[in-house]
């Protein structure tokens, strides 16, 4: 039987994967930036299960990486934000979700 | 009378609220943050003297200790590199004021942003702090990349952004992982509890990586040359001179003084053999691009691979942090002047191909010399600074045996005495016949700006002293 922790700590490795994958593998920018995203999640879901330890479930969390979580979200907000602003620029000035291979220097 | 950790946080504070209030008036966003440049003089006044004779202020942010609270602290090689930040940033101030002028209001709130988050960068103490600042740093600079809205530099800063994005989630994990196993995210304490374990060896790889891929470090360098080459000139020098080394320090802090027991010598040469690669791969590269822009942006990848190319030295020699330092200074200093130089050229002539350059270059005198003082530097010649920083390392190598590291600074040397010839015969290529071809005087502050910043990359290896000094005041580490 696994607990809650090990549950929590699974789900954050789970979303580390898929969000490298996606950043990886997709030529599409709002798949990479939808990967980013998720990569991101499991970095806070990460912290959230380190809080509390495994076999301590009966104290009180830690407040400290609740807090790094709670500024990580900030951040990745602002990020996606601006990110999501270039891309559509991006489109606008290209036609084009995806990078190009060859780099077009005018 | 205030602490003088206070003068710190005031390097950061001003910036800030220049970046805000520049949004409300965007006018005057060029002489706000002109303002704000000759305002910040004065708490760094009082930060160096402070340093000078005490070695280290620190500062608890709102009076909370670690670990819940946030610890900010200054040392010399911290005081050396706000002060060369806040040169470059004077320089490219007094320049952008005409460049921008009637156009592009958001290069002043987002190089005010930048400003704050290099200075917050350089005086946090936080692995996490550290997190944020390098995302503010980040992103201003994915946004100036950006500023002209053509496509060329719209790709380039997509590119950029993914690669920013996702390198600082590494950085984040490894700060994750690093709390998880230490219970700490100040760096003062892990340096003291940090024992060998697994978690401690995935931390240190992860950012690590996520750090090397932000830097450009060779081979995640390919997202920098279209990204410095395609940006304004000014933007092209912040980029170049200083957003890139944020990451090298922060790398640098990690590898020598919070993770330093559990750092092995094979470790080390790996990323020095990163960094000879790039020394080599950038230099020729720079050789055969045809653009001016191009050529520099290049010169910059091999430069940056100075820094890691030596970073094992600074485990056992003394004087090869305040080598990697000065080179580090004096290569921003030098790239500054470049980079303004080259914008000066595509004002006067509408392009910056190098074939095409022989009727220009003879045109722009101011220009011209500064290009050839940068060039200096760069190469490394003396008296320059580029030449205190590389005698420094090489004896460290000599020192120590490491003459692969010390015969890798002499050929970067020679290649970039190559690619930066190949400007300089510009100016001298005597070609008459200037008739038909198009020619615009730059303003003069333009073409002293990028002037005044070479000559100060020269001067550093003059009145090398004082720096060094500096450099030396509480703990040689830490920046």
């Amino acid at each position: 039987m696994i607990s809650s922790e090990q549950l929590y700590l699974i789900a954050a490795a789970a979303l580390v994967t898929i969000g490298f994958y996606a950043i990886g593998r997709s030529p599409n920018l709002m798949r990479k930036l939808l990967g980013i995203n998720v990569l991101g999640n499991g970095i806070f879901l990460f912290l959230i299960s380190v809080a509390r330890p495994p076999g301590k479930s009966d104290q009180s969390p830690d407040p400290v990486p609740q807090a790094m979580v709670l500024t990580g979200i900030v951040v990745a907000v602002c990020a996606t934000a601006f990110a999501l602003t270039l891309v559509d620029r991006y489109r606008a000035a290209t036609g084009r979700l995806t990078l190009t291979e060859t780099d077009d220097y005018a | 009378m205030p602490e003088p950790g206070t003068d710190a946080l005031w390097l950061v504070l001003i910036p800030l609220i220049t970046a805000l209030v520049s949004f409300l008036l965007p006018t005057r966003g060029g002489t706000l943050a002109a303002c704000a440049v000759v305002v910040a003089a004065w708490p760094l006044a009082r930060l160096l003297h402070a340093v000078w004779h005490t070695g280290t202020v620190s500062q608890h942010l709102g009076g909370w200790q670690p670990p819940l609270g946030i610890q900010v602290s200054a040392n010399g090689s911290d005081t050396f590199l706000l002060m060369i930040v806040w040169l470059i940033g004077l320089g490219v101030t007094i320049y952008a004021f005409h460049y921008f002028r009637k156009k592009s209001e958001l290069f002043w709130p987002l190089w005010m942003f930048l400003w704050a988050g290099l200075n917050a960068l350089i005086i946090s103490d936080d692995l996490f702090n550290l997190y944020v600042t390098m995302e503010l740093v980040g992103l201003a600079a994915v946004a100036l990349t950006a500023l002209t809205g053509r496509a060329e530099a719209l790709r380039a800063a997509m590119r950029y952004t993914i690669i920013s994005l996702t390198g600082s989630l590494l950085y984040l994990m490894g700060v994750a992982m690093t709390y998880a196993a230490y219970g700490s995210v100040d760096m003062e304490t892990l340096s003291t509890t940090i024992k060998p374990h697994p978690a401690g060896y995935t931390a240190l790889g992860l950012m690590t990586v996520g750090l090397i891929a932000k830097a450009a470090l060779f081979p995640c360098h390919v997202w920098l040359p279209p990204a410095h080459a395609n940006a304004p000139a000014p933007v092209s020098a912040l980029l170049s001179a200083l957003v890139i080394k944020g990451p090298f320090l922060i790398l640098a802090q990690l590898w020598l003084q919070v993770y330093s027991k559990i750092v092995t010598p094979e470790a080390f040469a790996v990323i020095s053999f990163l960094g000879g690669a790039a020394v080599l791969w950038g230099a020729t590269q720079a050789i055969v691009q045809q653009r001016l822009k191009r050529l520099i942006a290049y010169s910059t990848v091999a430069q940056l691979g100075y820094l890691f190319l030596a970073l094992p030295l600074t485990a056992s020699h003394p004087d090869a942090w305040s080598g990697i330092l000065i080179l580090l200074a004096a290569h921003a200093l030098a790239k500054t002047a470049l980079f303004l130089a080259a914008g000066n050229v595509l004002h006067a002539a509408g392009h910056d191909t190098l074939a095409e350059l022989k009727t220009i270059m003879p045109r722009l005198p101011v220009t011209a010399f500064a290009v050839a003082l940068a060039g200096v530097s760069i190469i490394g010649l003396p008296p320059s600074g580029g030449f205190l920083g590389k005698w420094l390392l090489i004896v460290s190598a000599l020192d120590r045996n490491a003459l692969g590291i010390a015969l890798l600074l002499v050929i970067g040397s020679l290649l970039a005495a190559i690619y930066i010839f190949r400007i300089i015969a510009l100016a001298f290529s005597g070609e008459e016949s200037t008739k038909g071809v198009r020619f615009h005087q730059p303003p003069r502050s333009m073409e002293w700006a990028a002037f005044v910043l070479a000559f100060f990359a020269v001067l550093l290896g003059l009145a090398s002293n004082a720096p060094l000094h500096l450099i030396s005041m509480g703990g040689r580490m830490a920046p």
